[in-house]
């Protein structure tokens, strides 16, 4: 009962109280979907203390056991466990932490990103190597109209500004059609949870 | 001859056990001493039955007798297939009309040797055909042939000592309602008694199809009783009957054969009809030429074979002349190695008429020129084996404790009524397996002859599917048990005429390959140690160098952006959305609240700090009250980075919240938040956070809507544009460009500003340049460089 | 105001429909499931398994930042049903997969779901919790933590599936240098533009097809009754679409 029954019951009562929340203008229900919202978010805090114990404990191991890549994982856990003393002791707002975020954090992660724009160049131009449609080919045009229109100059500018909203109109069409039926998806599968039809926290 | 007081058949005088049944003989006819009348230990739910049975004989099912239990399927079949004899072709039988002495026994049916003593016991003159075909199942064709060869001798009728499984046993426990038929015989019956075979009287200008060799290869047997006006009577004995070829409605069951039967009886046949009631005499000699058909003659044995099965010869009175040169001379039965029963040469010298019936149904009809011929091969072939005597020992054995008990068929026994007891059980003698034939001397399966072999039924495709489709089953219990392929399966009556039986599906070879593999890998015991895996040959050199040339190509114009001199190459517009966003900035008057949610993360800070910051330096420069919020945990972090001047203090009226929950820790405070500010900004990389803002601002409940001013990434722009042009969006920038041309609005652009614009400028320039290379080099390379 | 009442109104129906047409579909699909559209991916990664095992190698789940408190939480329970029938052959076969993720909420759900595969076969003692693993707070990082664990070695197949945006890039750029095998799918624009590059049609699956994985891997009524109450729903939209163009079109002129 408690392994199937029980967590089944309470996910399809706060289900339906939060979507009712927010389809009714019901003031009760507004407070009660505010209240049951805050519930969820104080388990994701705790679920993130877990996800960061874990993250510990698979380096820990890893440093104890793996012959390779243990300074990585030995980096992993002195920035893991340093950062958080820190924000412990300074606060987000602290001058070493600024000074962490600022000189560590972000370009670490910005060239993370910039690695991205290799990636995908690099992968853009193996296109035709695995997909040789049509549909690659005007992948490639629009990528191309794109790159070509993001950043105006001053030659033939206005040609470029009609080309641009162009392929604007037709990309961002296309894109709203598959958020659409992405949100379909997104509303029936979150149906079928607060129906009882599926229970990805008890049984599958 | 003896009636057996069993089965009704006549058996030689000297026989003391009957030839069929293997029921013990007594020489009135009556049961032996110690043998228990019959019915009289029947119990009495079976006397019940049979008191309920009506006389009417069982009719054999279609018609057509069961097929010997040992003869070939192709053989049934065509046993099986026997016509059905017109009544209007039936002969009338009278009382005398008994079989003719020439025929067989079993050619002219279970025949009473004397019309009166047809009731005279509960013999099994007038048993059904199932009973007397299960008799006749132990009798192949060449069996019944060797027996009408061999003298009905004493020795032969060892044979029967050991009868068929399912008949009945002798005498004491045959059920009386089987006996039912024989006690009031009906005018029918008694007719039937007396007719012939009907495939003997059948259409006689019905050639036999499988005749046309010529009649010259006619068996024994059907020459036995072939001599016209033989004088040697025969007694018509009751023959076993030829398995499932008269029906019961004209077996007859009475030796005696009239002169009407005589005159009604074709030509062909007229000879082998007996002038009169002659004594049962198996062992008969040879008819006379004289007598003996034209069609007939050749077969005859001349002499005695040496190698035929040494029967106790009958004795000399009774012995029918056209058997006495079948029968062997009279000798003690000792057990020999049966022979066939055509051994002998026999030169057939006849005339060949067109034969009216088949030799299994539709007898011949030619005359028979009788004459001393060698037998032919083919009738040696049919000879059958001998089945052996049995020992002095069995002999007596048998004549004290009686003969075995046949096994009641279950069928049988379910009918007992409730309350019964049950029949009691057989004794180990008899439910021991039937030993061979020598040693038992059952009956034993003949050769069959190749001119029979040549009539069986081409095996086609089509009936070896069909065979397939629907396999003849054998029957297990009834009067038909042991036999397949009688009763016709009803799914071929149902079956369609375009029916086609569902192809097995095959299993796809990958599929069984896999299965086969997943197999193996079950079959794997469990083991602690991986195998470990095979180093996997990376990319090539080709795709590295690709790689690391893109990467330069990249940071080369990068920094050539920002260190070629000259005029600028990028052009930063003046849109409307960046006007207005700049009017509604400027609109703000000196401690309003603008709330500022910073949503990029760590990653996209690079892009989006310029384009907070801008708008942040604006809000300092309007000196608004800056509420910051996230939704991000780094976008406090963040945040913070904005308020920050290098050099200088961080303002005090500054705030910095943290939203955890999404969209609806906005909601929350939006809702809740601060009442009087002015402003909503809000500057993303994410679509998902934008969205949120825009709409939990758009759903405020209790209050009016903010004003927002968005910033967002270049990536998200095309994403965002639907929000974009909602109402509450006074207006926005989008990427670098935008940023560069609000500073210019704002007139804090800077030199760095525009390289960085201009190195922008050129890196897109130059993946587009990357890109439409691979295109055209994929493409000219053809399928050969597809992955 | 009015237009927010409305539109709450709206939604609450489109909500109640969605419900009915639930509940009605899984009926008539309980004794008949439908023919659906065949998506090789979610047919595949089943497949991933044995040939990893021949190899001697694990496979590499990337199931995303798809938070459980979030707008991506359906996408991720999606992409986890697809991955069900993959999840209870490895536990089957005791080849766990190494599962990756940047969102604390999904790594408790992802570690639970390989827990209860091994369960189901009885042997939840040899659920081994490191499999599944929270490399990092944010998505560019966790994507290119996963991708030290990809050119490490030892990994055979890289499936990336579920709510992604441009760092799927990075797994499948390591994927390649490792010359392992890639497939998955994602739902936002942004991924997929990382993704569509470097997959092929066989190997990718996009936008809403991600939600048909449940119907294709576990065959149940609900799944396919899902599927079914998307097509009518998506078609009420696109007249709704197309009205509401052809009022603002003839209210304009």
């Amino acid at each position: 009962m408690f392994k199937r029954f029980l967590p089944t019951v309470v996910a399809m009562l706060v289900g339906l109280l939060v979507l009712l929340g927010y389809l009714l203008p019901v003031d009760f229900l507004i407070l009660l979907r505010d209240f049951l919202l805050r519930w969820a978010t104080v388990l994701a805090v705790f679920a993130l203390l877990l996800a960061y114990m874990s993250l510990l404990r698979v380096h820990i191991l890893r440093l104890s056991r793996a012959r390779k890549n243990k300074i990585t994982s030995l980096l992993v856990i002195v920035s893991a466990l340093g950062t958080l003393a820190l924000v412990l002791w300074q606060g987000a707002a602290g001058a070493w932490t600024q000074q962490l975020v600022n000189s560590v954090l972000v370009p670490g992660e910005s060239a993370l990103l910039a690695l991205t724009a290799v990636t995908l160049i690099v992968a853009g131009m193996r296109l035709m190597r695995v997909r040789r449609t049509i549909g690659g080919v005007i992948f490639v045009i629009a990528a191309a109209i794109v790159l070509l229109t993001t950043v105006a100059y001053s030659f033939y500018p206005d040609m470029l500004a009609a080309l641009r909203q162009g392929v604007d109109t037709l990309a961002t069409g296309g894109m709203r059609g598959l958020m659409l039926g992405v949100a379909l998806g997104v509303t029936l599968t979150g149906l079928r949870v607060i129906l009882g039809f599926d229970r990805p926290h008890s049984d599958e | 001859m003896i009636r057996c007081p069993r089965c009704g058949k006549m058996n030689q005088d000297d026989s003391r056990v009957c030839l069929y049944c293997g029921a013990a003989l007594s020489p009135t006819g009556q049961p032996l001493a110690g043998e228990t009348p019959e019915g009289a230990e029947l119990p009495d739910w079976l006397l019940e039955l049979t008191e309920e049975s009506t006389a009417e004989p069982i009719a054999a099912p279609g018609g057509a007798e069961p097929a010997p239990a040992a003869a070939p399927d192709w053989l049934s079949d065509i046993l099986a297939e026997a016509p059905d004899i017109s009544e209007e072709a039936a002969v009338e039988p009278s009382e005398e009309m008994l079989a003719p002495a020439e025929l067989p026994d079993w050619l002219t049916g279970m025949v009473t040797p004397e019309p009166a003593a047809a009731p005279e016991s509960p013999a099994m003159a007038e048993l059904p055909d199932w009973i007397a075909g299960a008799t006749a199942e132990e009798l192949t064709p060449g069996t019944l042939l060797n027996e009408e060869a061999a003298p009905w001798s004493e020795s032969s009728t060892e044979g029967f000592a050991e009868p068929a499984a399912y008949m009945p046993e002798a005498g004491a426990e045959m059920p009386a309602w089987l006996l039912a038929n024989a006690d009031a015989p009906t005018a029918r019956e008694s007719q039937e008694q007396h007719s012939l075979p009907s495939w003997l009287l059948a259409n006689a200008d019905e050639p036999a199809p499988f005749l046309e060799t010529g009649i010259q290869e006619l068996p024994a047997w059907l020459l036995q009783g072939s001599e016209e006006g033989a004088p040697s009577p025969v007694e018509a004995e009751e023959v076993p009957p030829v398995p499932h070829l008269a029906p019961e409605s004209v077996m007859p069951s009475t030796p005696s054969v009239s002169e009407a039967a005589h005159e009604a009886v074709p030509d062909w046949l007229a000879g082998i009809l007996p002038e009169e009631e002659p004594p049962y005499a198996p062992t008969q000699p040879a008819p006379t030429a004289e007598a003996v058909p034209d069609w007939l003659v050749g077969i005859l044995p001349e002499e005695e074979p040496s190698s035929a099965p040494t029967q106790p010869a009958p004795t000399a009175e009774a012995v029918p002349d056209w058997l006495r040169d079948i029968q062997p001379p009279a000798e003690v039965a000792t057990p020999t190695a049966a022979t066939p029963a055509f051994a002998e040469e026999t030169e057939v010298d006849r005339t060949v008429e067109k034969a009216e019936t088949s030799l299994f149904g539709e007898a011949e009809t030619p005359e028979v020129v009788s004459t001393e011929s060698p037998m032919p091969d083919w009738l040696k072939d049919l000879t059958p084996v001998e089945p052996a005597q049995p020992s002095a020992e069995e002999e007596l054995a048998l004549a004290d404790e009686g003969l075995a008990r046949a096994e009641v068929p279950a069928w049988l026994q379910e009918l007992r009524p409730p309350g019964t007891s049950p029949l009691p059980p057989l004794p180990e003698a008899a439910t021991t397996p039937a030993a061979a034939p020598g040693a038992t001397g059952r009956l034993v399966q003949a050769e069959i002859p190749d001119w029979v072999q040549e009539l069986r039924p081409a095996t086609t495709a089509e009936h070896a599917a069909e065979k397939a489709l629907f396999p003849a089953v054998t029957e297990t219990e009834g009067p038909l048990a042991g036999i397949a392929g009688v009763l016709p399966p009803g799914s071929l009556v149902d079956m369609p005429a375009d029916f086609a039986a569902a192809p097995v599906p095959m299993i796809p070879e990958p599929v069984m390959a896999q299965a086969q593999l997943w197999q193996e890998l079950l079959e794997q015991p469990r083991s602690i140690q991986r195998p470990v895996m095979q180093q996997r040959a990376g990319s090539g050199e080709g795709e590295m160098a690709t790689r690391w040339i893109v990467t330069l190509i990249l940071m080369a114009v990068t920094v050539a952006g920002f260190l070629l001199p000259g005029t600028r190459m990028s052009q930063a517009l003046n849109q409307p959305h960046i006007g207005n966003l700049y009017e509604a900035m400027e609109a703000l008057q000196p401690g309003d609240t603008v709330v500022v949610a910073v949503e990029y993360g760590l990653a996209e800070a690079g892009e989006m700090t310029p384009i907070a910051k801008a708008l942040v330096e604006h809000l300092q420069a309007r000196e608004a009250h800056l509420v910051m919020v996230s939704t991000l945990p780094e976008g406090i972090a963040l945040a913070q980075g904005l308020l920050v001047t290098p050099g200088q203090a961080p303002p005090s009226s500054a705030q910095t919240i943290y939203l955890p929950g999404s969209s609806s820790g906005v909601a929350v405070f939006l809702s809740e938040g601060l009442k009087e500010a002015r402003l909503l900004v809000v500057v993303t990389a994410r679509t998902e956070c934008l969205r949120w803002w825009v709409e939990q601002n758009g759903a405020l409940h209790s209050g009016v809507s903010l004003p927002m001013g968005i910033g967002i990434s270049a990536s998200v722009g095309p994403l965002a544009s639907p929000y974009l042009a909602t109402p509450l969006v006074a207006g926005w920038l989008v990427g670098f460009p935008d940023v560069v041309a609000y500073r210019e609005l704002r007139n804090s652009t800077s030199a760095a500003l525009n390289r960085q614009l201009d190195a922008l400028l050129l890196t897109h320039w130059a993946a587009l340049a990357l890109l439409i290379f691979g295109l055209l080099y994929y493409l000219a390379r053809g399928k050969k460089g597809a992955a | 105001m009015l237009n927010q009442t409305l539109m709450q109104l709206l939604a609450l129906g489109f909500v109640l429909l969605g419900i009915i047409l639930l509940s009605v579909y899984g009926i008539r699909y309980r004794s008949k499931p439908p023919q659906i559209r065949s998506f090789p991916v979610f047919r595949a990664l089943s497949d991933e398994v044995g040939r990893v095992a021949e190899e001697g190698a694990a496979i590499h789940i990337a199931i995303g930042n798809g938070s459980l408190i979030g707008d991506e939480a359906m996408t991720s329970v999606a992409a986890l049903q697809g991955l069900h029938a993959l999840l209870d052959l490895s536990a089957a076969y005791d080849t766990p997969p190494l599962i990756t993720t940047s969102d604390p909420t999904l790594y408790l759900l992802a570690s639970d779901w390989m827990r209860r595969a091994y369960a189901r076969l009885g042997s939840a003692d040899l659920y081994r919790p490191v499999t599944v693993q929270f490399t990092a707070a944010s998505p560019v990082t966790y994507a290119a933590m996963a991708a030290t664990y990809l050119a490490d070695g030892g990994l055979g197949s890289n499936i990336v599936l579920g709510a992604f945006t441009q760092e799927a890039t990075l797994l499948t750029a390591a994927a390649e240098r490792r010359n392992i095998h890639s497939m998955g799918g994602t739902t936002s624009p942004q991924g997929l533009g990382a993704l569509y590059p470097a997959l092929g049609a066989e190997q990718l699956v996009m936008g809403e097809d991600m939600f048909a994985g449940g119907a294709e891997v576990l065959q149940r009524s609900a799944n396919f009754a899902s599927l079914g109450t998307q097509d009518v729903l998506r078609w009420l939209v696109i007249g709704g679409i197309v009205l509401t163009a052809l009022i603002s079109l003839l209210g304009g002129a």
